[in-house]
């Protein structure tokens, strides 16, 4: 009771004991120093003011919205993680079987090791906007793509293909890669094949990055096939390369 | 690394996709931390969310600058939401005796003013000198003063207390000296 009659008649000594009081929970590891919201306090109603306003509200859903998305896809990360045990016994003698074959049949090259030294996506051309009707799903296509957020690459170059009449082969490169990289290769392989039947200058990339995209299913047959296809051809898109790797496959 | 305000324009400007990689980069070590900590899966994603809607409306109030990452400003800002969280209870029966629901608009702009006042006392504290703040550290984390004289190699614990009292008096002196400290207290 004294020193409680003391600080009511000393604010300079009722300042420091708030202050102590203060830097402990401050400071402290254990209690939360709450804000007293029976005192007036302007900027209190202001930002709850501002907070229940149409404007936020929408930014709410916003927020919202990304939250919905990303758990989303984690939750489809996560099932495709649990694949059931059967599968796992597959995969671990599929890699067995693999082993066996490189170790025994193969003093070369590995199909993973062809494809890591070749998946090099730096070589894609830009995507730089040319005055299309979409440029702005291609330029944000390409955002996601140098951010690896292949999912959402691949659903704005989806919708970029469907949506033009005219085939581009950038766009389909672009796609194509996403689809490998989220191995999707019945995709990846549909839209390298329609590069090959483009008829333009470039469809002969389709076949690199067809092979590419066996190397990383490990189907080395068929990438042998499509190497072959380009090591044939000197104008084709990665003659030399094509060639090299075949050498060294053998 | 983004610039810092990158993200924070990006919540003012609605923008999804920039949302959705604060969530990829920052969600998983919040998660983390909330579930190490008493917390579920559900109580990290309230925790995210409510801490982002903080973030916006004091960037939309007045736009501040972070001085360390983006990344590791939002952590601390869910942290101190999750201590907030975990001391309610307490704080609810204690002040009004009974549980008074709150809207969620009030408990974030309760949560946002409180940011900014635990905010101000760490920057107080960056103002001391280095060994001031390793002995007020402990301190307040409860280390016993014998614990502190051997671990900061202290002849005895009385030393320790002396210079816990000269240090606290100093940055007491540097929170006074500070006008927003005369706004800080009357909440």
């Amino acid at each position: 009771m004294h020193l409680k009659a003391e600080i009511a008649q000393n604010p300079d000594l009722a300042d420091l004991v708030n202050i102590n009081k203060k830097m402990r929970l401050q400071y402290g590891e254990d209690g939360w120093d709450f804000i007293d919201e029976h005192k007036n306090n302007d900027a209190l109603d202001a930002l709850e003011t501002l907070l229940k306003s149409k404007e936020f509200q929408h930014k709410k859903k916003v927020i919202q919205r990304a939250g919905d998305l990303y758990f989303k896809n984690e939750k489809s990360k996560g099932v495709s993680n649990k694949k059931p045990q059967l599968y796992f016994a597959l995969a671990i003698a599929a890699a067995l079987v693999l082993f066996f074959g490189i170790l025994f049949k193969d003093s070369g090259l590995t199909s993973t090791e062809v494809y890591s030294n070749n998946s090099n996506w730096d070589e894609l051309p830009s995507l730089v906007s040319r005055g299309e009707t979409n440029a702005v799903l291609l330029s944000k296509g390409e955002d996601a793509f140098t951010n690896k957020d292949y999912p959402l690459a691949e659903a704005r170059f989806s919708a970029y293909v469907d949506t033009n009449k005219e085939v581009s082969i950038t766009a389909l490169l672009y796609l194509g890669v996403s689809q490998l990289e989220l191995e999707n290769y019945t995709s990846a392989l549909e839209n390298f094949q329609k590069i090959i039947d483009s008829n333009t200058l470039d469809h002969s990339k389709g076949y690199w990055y067809k092979a590419l995209v066996y190397f990383k299913k490990g189907d080395k047959e068929n990438a042998i096939k499509t190497l072959e296809i380009i090591a044939t051809n000197p104008e084709y898109y990665k003659h030399s390369k094509a060639k090299e790797i075949l050498e060294a496959l053998q | 690394m983004k610039d810092q305000s990158t993200y924070l324009k990006a919540l003012l400007n609605d923008d999804t996709e920039q949302i959705l990689h604060i969530y990829k980069n920052c969600f998983p070590n919040v998660k983390r931390f909330i579930v190490q900590n008493n917390g579920e899966q559900a109580d990290a994603e309230d925790i995210f969310q409510k801490a982002l809607l903080q973030l916006t409306v004091r960037y939309r109030k007045e736009a501040f600058d972070i001085t360390s990452s983006f990344e590791a400003y939002l952590f601390t800002v869910c942290k101190n939401l999750w201590r907030r969280e975990l001391n309610k209870s307490k704080q609810e029966v204690t002040i009004d005796g009974v549980v008074e629901l709150k809207n969620e608009a009030r408990e974030i702009a309760l949560s946002s003013l409180e940011q900014e006042r635990w905010e101000f006392f760490q920057e107080k504290l960056e103002l001391i000198s280095e060994n001031c703040k390793q002995i007020l550290d402990r301190f307040f984390k409860k280390m016993a003063y014998k614990d502190i004289a051997i671990e900061l190699e202290y002849n005895d614990e009385n030393v320790v207390r002396q210079r816990v009292f000269k240090c606290k008096s100093k940055l007491t002196e540097i929170i006074r000296q500070d006008n927003r400290f005369n706004e800080l207290k009357e909440i």
